[in-house]
């Protein structure tokens, strides 16, 4: 289906990546007129999942992303990941839409 | 948890009801879930799952997405407008096995009020709390019947923060509309995974023909007399495809591309 011709584009801000050491988690955020859309992938190695868990939703405010990122856990477990989390939230919060 | 709507602003709230004889309720809502089967990406179905939400008068809205490939691997997606705090709990809590919600989507097609599902752990009942306490007081659950049956399936959550919203008579109005929703958001998904597979494993055409030979119980005679090579080079493509698949045979592989949708 064609993008009708007065649709407002999104901004085309490359999408930024973000993964541990060990690959086992990973975050890819993207500016979007909305705020920043976050993916948070997880490969899961349990008696209720064996595979991954893969979640997306999109912040409209850097402080909603920075509980989001409060509450996980896996910040414990990968302390830099989350670090630049932070650093690449704050950037793209920073860009005028 | 509370039973009124007292702590809700006057004003600030409709009902159900109120919601589906809005003028244009029945349009704006096919209008919606008519872009999912053209959105480009998880953001485009995203932004889709926002405007659905308020449509439906809805507060928050989930969809999840279980495919599991084989006996010991599985993936669940979540696509989250709501605190995804939720579902952060939800995985830290490990759920997935014990979710009433889930359990009834997997067992039942039809689309339902929570009320009408039954906790009978405590788990079952320590989610039900979270979820009301991320904006699902009242839930509507929206299987997707999908045809890989317990192999691959798709939940729409809707909620509201107003007890009882959606066990308003009302929800009938919406049960076709929301199931629509649903099935277009799983099929959405299901094509995503079947691109990233082929794109992961570099399938071509003539492996996913090979697969569905596989599939369809024909032997390496039978494929190779229908292709016109030698049994050799079948079961050498085989071998092939089960390295691409990480898996132990070709009856394995080809189940696995059938769990997928790629045959």
């Amino acid at each position: 289906m064609p993008r009708r011709r007065n649709t407002v584009l999104a901004i085309t801000e490359p999408a930024r990546t973000i993964k541990s050491h060990d690959g086992s988690l990973s975050f890819v955020l993207l500016r979007k007129a909305r705020g920043v859309q976050l993916e948070r992938k997880e490969n899961v190695d349990e008696d209720s999942v064996n595979g991954y868990v893969s979640l997306v939703t999109v912040f409209e405010t850097v402080q909603q992303l920075n509980d989001f990122s409060d509450a996980d856990d896996a910040r414990y477990r990968y302390p830099l990941v989350f670090q630049q989390l932070r650093r690449e939230a704050d950037e793209l919060f920073g860009l005028a839409p | 948890m509370n039973s009124s709507v007292s702590h809700l602003e006057p004003g600030t709230w409709k009902s159900l009801d109120e919601v589906v004889h809005e003028p244009g309720f029945s349009d704006h809502a096919m209008r919606v879930i008519q872009r999912v089967p053209a959105a480009l990406d998880d953001g485009e179905v995203l932004d889709v799952l926002h405007h659905a939400k308020g449509v439906f008068g809805a507060d928050v809205a989930v969809f999840v997405s279980f495919i599991r490939d084989d006996e010991s691997r599985e993936s669940f997606r979540f696509i989250v407008a709501a605190d995804p705090r939720w579902c952060l709990t939800y995985q830290a809590k490990s759920w997935f096995s014990n979710d009433a919600w889930l359990l009834y989507a997997a067992a039942n097609s039809q689309p339902t009020s929570d009320t009408h599902i039954p906790l009978r752990t405590k788990g079952q009942r320590e989610a039900r709390e979270v979820a009301a306490e991320h904006g699902a007081v009242s839930a509507y659950i929206v299987p997707a019947p999908a045809g890989g049956g317990l192999s691959r399936l798709g939940v729409l959550v809707l909620g509201s923060r107003i007890p009882g919203y959606f066990d308003s008579p009302a929800a009938g109005a919406i049960k076709i509309l929301a199931r629509s929703l649903s099935m277009e958001l799983h099929e959405w998904w299901v094509r995503q995974i079947r691109q990233e597979v082929i794109a992961r494993n570099r399938l071509t055409d003539d492996d996913l023909q090979l697969l569905r030979f596989e599939r369809e119980g024909k032997s390496t005679k039978e494929i190779a007399d229908l292709l016109s090579v030698s049994g050799v080079s079948i079961d050498s493509r085989f071998q092939r495809l089960n390295a691409k698949f990480s898996t132990p045979n070709r009856k394995a592989a080809a189940r696995l591309a059938a769990e997928y949708g790629l045959i």
